[in-house]
């Protein structure tokens, strides 16, 4: 399914990927990351499991990502699509817009440095593994 | 390791790090991206001024000491810098050079890349609604503030360096154009 340059098929696909990615990362790193926090797991993840809101919002944001990393990849013109220019865009978008945010937000609200390298570490696989996808499923 | 052989490396990968970087700071409208600095930074100023008790009371309900000091300060300048870079880059990388351009990249950007990862954060870490508002609007003036700056400036050939051929605050050499 190829609508406007943009194969949405594919990023579905990343979303999922990158989804599913965020599950392992927290899931792998969730000491760690409560600790960053600095709040128990009651006040995380009452019953022991993440609030069904989060995973809702993650996998919408995620959608979204994918949906906007493919359309400033499918501007540069038909063909341009692959792993290589997909994975060079992500990495840029990750540095410009979500690392520098991320750092000035935890920065003004005093959190912790751990939490900064963990969170921003999730999204930086978020966006390669899209690129990745989006590189290989939508070229 | 062994730099020469790991460049020659990166050169046949495309990625010839050294001259994309020259060519980088021959291409920077380093008027346009000063003047886009002080903007993103007035309105920064304004709107933390206007919703800063909102901010505070939304904020201090997570983590103590929140607030603003002179390392956070130079913190969000630094970002700020890059940022703008990456604005002018993307903008010339998307075809939008001018003022309208420059708002519509911005806003994009922020729709697709800033608002989604403040809401997952935000709601990954049990804060208000309130808060991840707050902020993730700051950044939408920031943006466009800096956008429409260098798209302005872009457009009446303020500060567009003598030796770019397209006004351009900077050309993103990392992708080929096509059938290139």
């Amino acid at each position: 399914m190829v609508v406007g340059n943009i194969n949405h098929f594919a990023v579905v696909a990343a979303a999922i990927a990158s989804w599913i990615f965020g599950a392992a990362w927290y899931g792998v790193l969730g000491q760690q990351w409560m600790e960053a926090v600095g709040k128990g797991k009651d006040e995380l993840m009452p019953g022991g499991r993440p609030k069904p809101v989060v995973l809702i919002v993650s996998f919408v944001a995620e959608l979204i990502i994918a949906e906007m990393l493919a359309g400033s990849i499918a501007h540069l013109g038909v063909g341009q699509m692959s792993v290589k220019n997909a994975l060079i865009s992500a990495g840029f978008i990750w540095f410009g817009f979500v690392l520098t945010i991320l750092v000035t937000t935890h920065a003004y609200q005093n959190e912790k440095r751990a939490l900064t390298v963990i969170d921003g570490g999730h999204w930086l696989g978020v966006l390669l593994i899209q690129g990745l996808v989006l590189g290989l499923l939508g070229a | 390791m062994d730099l020469t052989a790991l460049e020659a490396k990166l050169k046949a990968m495309g990625l010839d790090l050294p001259a994309q970087l020259a060519h980088y700071a021959g291409q920077i409208n380093s008027t346009a991206v000063l003047a886009a600095l002080v903007a993103g930074w007035i309105v920064g100023w304004i709107w933390y001024a206007v919703v800063g008790d909102v901010w505070a009371g939304e904020a201090t309900t997570g983590v103590k000491g929140s607030g603003f000091t002179p390392r956070r300060q130079i913190f969000g300048g630094i970002a700020q810098v890059i940022m703008t870079l990456m604005l002018g880059s993307f903008m010339t990388r998307l075809g939008y050079t001018n003022a309208v351009g420059g708002v519509h990249t911005a806003w994009l950007l922020w729709f697709g890349f800033v608002m989604t990862t403040i809401l997952v954060n935000y709601a990954n870490l049990g804060k208000r609604v309130g808060l991840a508002l707050i902020d993730s609007i700051h950044w939408l003036l920031v943006l466009t503030a800096m956008g429409l700056i260098i798209g302005s400036f872009n457009q009446w050939g303020i500060g567009v360096p003598v030796q770019a051929s397209a006004p351009a605050a900077i050309v993103q050499p990392t992708v080929k154009p096509a059938g290139g």
